[in-house]
């Protein structure tokens, strides 16, 4: 049996590289949040490929040198900023990346903050709307950037979707990226037999 | 840097098996030294896949570490054993599908790692087409 | 014919010949009566208390005690009712005694149920078969009980009409102690309001959960086995006219995906069969309808099949139409074991051509999941 392309597992943060919008790349986004004294935020709305970009980074910031201790914050996950708080090493190269950010309530964001200040560690975030930090990128998906998803999806089984069919699930997606990929999954179980 | 060489395959020309079918399967570990090999661990498991998160259930288990092996050497091949069990079987859903297959799994020094995967089909369950409403 | 309301009801062997609904009405009319006299009164109670310009003049002696308690047990009985006649609600006296009878003459060494060979990730059906019937060998637990929403909006409208009740009394009698206090008196109005709107949403539910009465499935043999026959025994109790009932056995996947703040579950239906329906008939007060029906999962159906995340769920579907009521669906979970044709490489050519049949139309969502 084979796999469809649009499945959970081909599209998860990771799985699927990021695609950069023109003029931009990961080292560039790395070099813009070291000037920020490695501090900043993605924000863009659902499914826009803000955990997408974060797993695209991963790699260039270990490059440049920083130890990353990333955390999900994610609606059914048990969690508190103490769990990450207390662990923070001491101030050196680190790095606490947290996908969800505006999930964590004003006090603990400002606790975060300051504690990431006061151990010299940087603090790279993911969020819906603006944290207060400098923005490194805002995730804003199109469809032209869904078709390029969708090619390198699909690879060499292209015919399969054509430029209607993403058209059309971007539509009733209302723009979500991620809604869209899964509308799509459909189009091709039905379609491969 | 050369990687690893990594064999396995599953006993017999076909890859469709039955519930309780014993399932015979070889694997060999070459193009690399044996005092760079961790550990090596084999499993037969299904997952899902389709629009849910991934789940996994592991139906056999082998971990060996150097110490476990003539020589300390755990590249030559092995030979392995399973019963499947009598669920879940292979499934091609609308929104999960269910697959399985026998994972080979190598662990190097400094933490490098190198998988391959043999997938086959337990039980014959036809394939669930669903209904889209193309456009018209 | 049963009457709406009669001030003497008759008992007819075992059956009783006045309205459920009104049965039912009439019971939590009386204890949320009950509930609000004893609320009222204790706020009233305590307020004087905590507002006396000098609480030397008020001592709480053995009167004040008596009244004290009285009123709480007002409170206890009149909460305590109206969870209780909310929980009742589908539960016929005519099940309880039928299960009274059977319990005696059940073999014990006979109803043992084999424990099924290993079968990883299909759910038990232990929840499915501790509930004998009365017809076949086992009633089925409905997939979700209507009570549920019921039991939550009455104990919301017990704990709001509470608070409500309190700080009314507090707001009137700093009021008539010449200190009113104008920002909780502002307060009280959407406070009210919410109380209305919990009480007009549980007398809904109340109507409806109580006047469609309650639909029981039963079935000879669990778990089942694709490629045989099963029989099916449907009930559907109230004083309705109906429309129609159907009676379909259907078959969905159910996959969750999690991402951040993104939780996506979708349920999608794969497959189902009419195993019965009736059009145009009447169901009396006291007499449900029932029927009997034979059932067969396909050959080569998927079996039940469950992890953390994604799940294949069998169940049978019991859809109703009535005269003045929203169309109700109720499911009944099955479990389904691996097949015997699909179980091997593969399937034989005769079984081959029964197999499951796409394209699939969903069921039309129905008005009221009750």
């Amino acid at each position: 049996m084979t796999s469809n392309p649009f499945a959970t597992r081909h599209i998860r943060p990771g799985a699927v590289d990021y695609i950069f919008p023109p003029g931009q790349s990961a080292a560039a986004l790395i070099e813009r949040l070291r000037a920020s004294g490695w501090f900043g935020q993605i924000i863009g709305p659902h499914g826009s490929g803000k955990s997408t970009l974060l797993a695209a980074l991963a790699p260039a910031l270990k490059q440049a040198g920083r130890t990353v201790h990333s955390y999900h914050l994610g609606t059914l996950r048990q969690f508190h900023p103490k769990d990450y708080l207390d662990k923070l090493p001491p101030s050196g190269r680190g790095l606490l990346v947290i996908d969800g950010y505006e999930q964590l309530s004003w006090w603990w964001r400002r606790r975060t903050l300051a504690t990431c200040r006061r151990h010299d560690i940087g603090l790279l975030v993911t969020a819906h709307q603006d944290m207060g930090l400098p923005t490194l990128l805002t995730t804003e998906p199109t469809l032209a950037l869904a078709k390029q998803v969708v090619r390198r999806l699909l690879g060499p089984d292209e015919a399969t979707i054509a430029g209607g069919d993403v058209k059309r699930a971007w539509d009733e997606a209302g723009g979500n990226l991620r809604e869209a990929l899964f509308k799509l999954y459909d189009v091709y179980q039905s379609r491969r037999g | 840097m050369i990687e690893p060489l990594l064999s396995l395959c599953l006993a017999g020309p076909n890859r469709n098996f039955a519930a309780g079918d014993e399932l015979v399967c070889e694997y060999q570990i070459d193009a690399v030294e044996p005092a760079d090999i961790q550990a090596v661990e084999l499993s037969v498991l299904w997952y899902t896949e389709g629009k849910g998160e991934e789940d996994m259930g592991v139906h056999f288990f082998e971990r060996r570490l150097p110490a476990d092996a003539e020589d300390g050497d755990l590249r030559p091949m092995r030979r392995l054993r399973s019963k499947l069990p009598n669920s879940p079987l292979s499934y091609r859903g609308a929104i999960v599908s269910v697959f399985w297959c026998v994972r080979l799994r190598l662990f190097l020094r400094r933490g490098r790692e190198f998988v391959v995967e043999e997938p086959f089909t337990l039980g014959s369950v036809p394939a669930v087409l669903p209904a889209i409403a193309e456009p018209s | 014919m049963a009457r709406l309301f009669r001030f003497v009801e008759k008992k007819r062997g075992g059956r009783r010949t006045g309205s459920n609904l009104v049965g039912n009405f009439g019971e939590a009319l009386f204890f949320g009566s009950l509930f609000l006299v004893g609320m009222l009164a204790l706020s009233v109670l305590l307020a004087s208390h905590l507002l006396a310009p000098d609480p030397a003049s008020f001592t709480i002696g053995f009167g004040k005690w008596l009244f004290l308690l009285l009123m709480a047990s007002f409170v206890l009985l009149g909460g305590g009712g109206m969870i209780w006649t909310v929980l009742r609600i589908g539960v016929s006296a005519e099940r309880r005694s039928a299960l009274a009878t059977r319990a005696v003459d059940l073999d014990l060494m006979q109803e043992a149920v084999p424990r099924p060979r290993n079968y990883p990730a299909i759910p038990p059906f232990d929840g499915l078969v501790n509930s004998p019937g009365i017809d076949l060998a086992y009633r089925l637990p409905p997939a979700q009980t209507p009570g549920w929403q019921l039991l939550a909006m009455t104990i919301f409208g017990l704990l709001w009409t509470g608070v409500v009740c309190f700080f009314t009394v507090w707001t009137i009698s700093n009021a008539l102690a010449g200190r009113p206090e104008w920002l909780l008196t502002a307060l009280l109005v959407p406070f009210w309001a919410v109380c209305y709107w919990a009480i007009r949403e549980f007398l809904q539910l109340l109507v409806v959960n109580s006047g469609t009465g309650s639909t029981t499935v039963e079935i000879s043999d669990l778990p089942l086995a694709p490629g045989h026959e099963y029989q099916v025994a449907i009930a559907q109790h109230g004083q309705l006219t109906m429309k129609s009932l159907e009676l379909w056995l259907v078959c969905e996947e159910e996959a969750t995906f999690t991402q951040g703040t993104d939780i996506r579950s979708e349920v999608r239906e794969v497959w189902r069969q009419l195993c019965f329906e009736r059009r145009d008939f009447r169901i009396e007060a006291g007499v449900p309808f029932q029927e009997q029906c034979a059932i067969a999962v396909p050959p080569t159906a998927m079996h039940s099949f469950y992890s953390p995340h994604n799940a294949v769920r069998w169940k049978l579907v019991a859809r109703g139409e009535a005269d003045g009521w929203p169309a109700f669906e109720r499911g009944f979970p099955l479990v389904v074991y691996p097949g015997e044709a699909t179980q091997q490489v593969e399937v034989a050519g005769h079984v081959a051509r029964a197999a499951l049949t796409p394209p699939h139309v969903p069921l039309p969502a129905a008005g009221v999941r009750a």
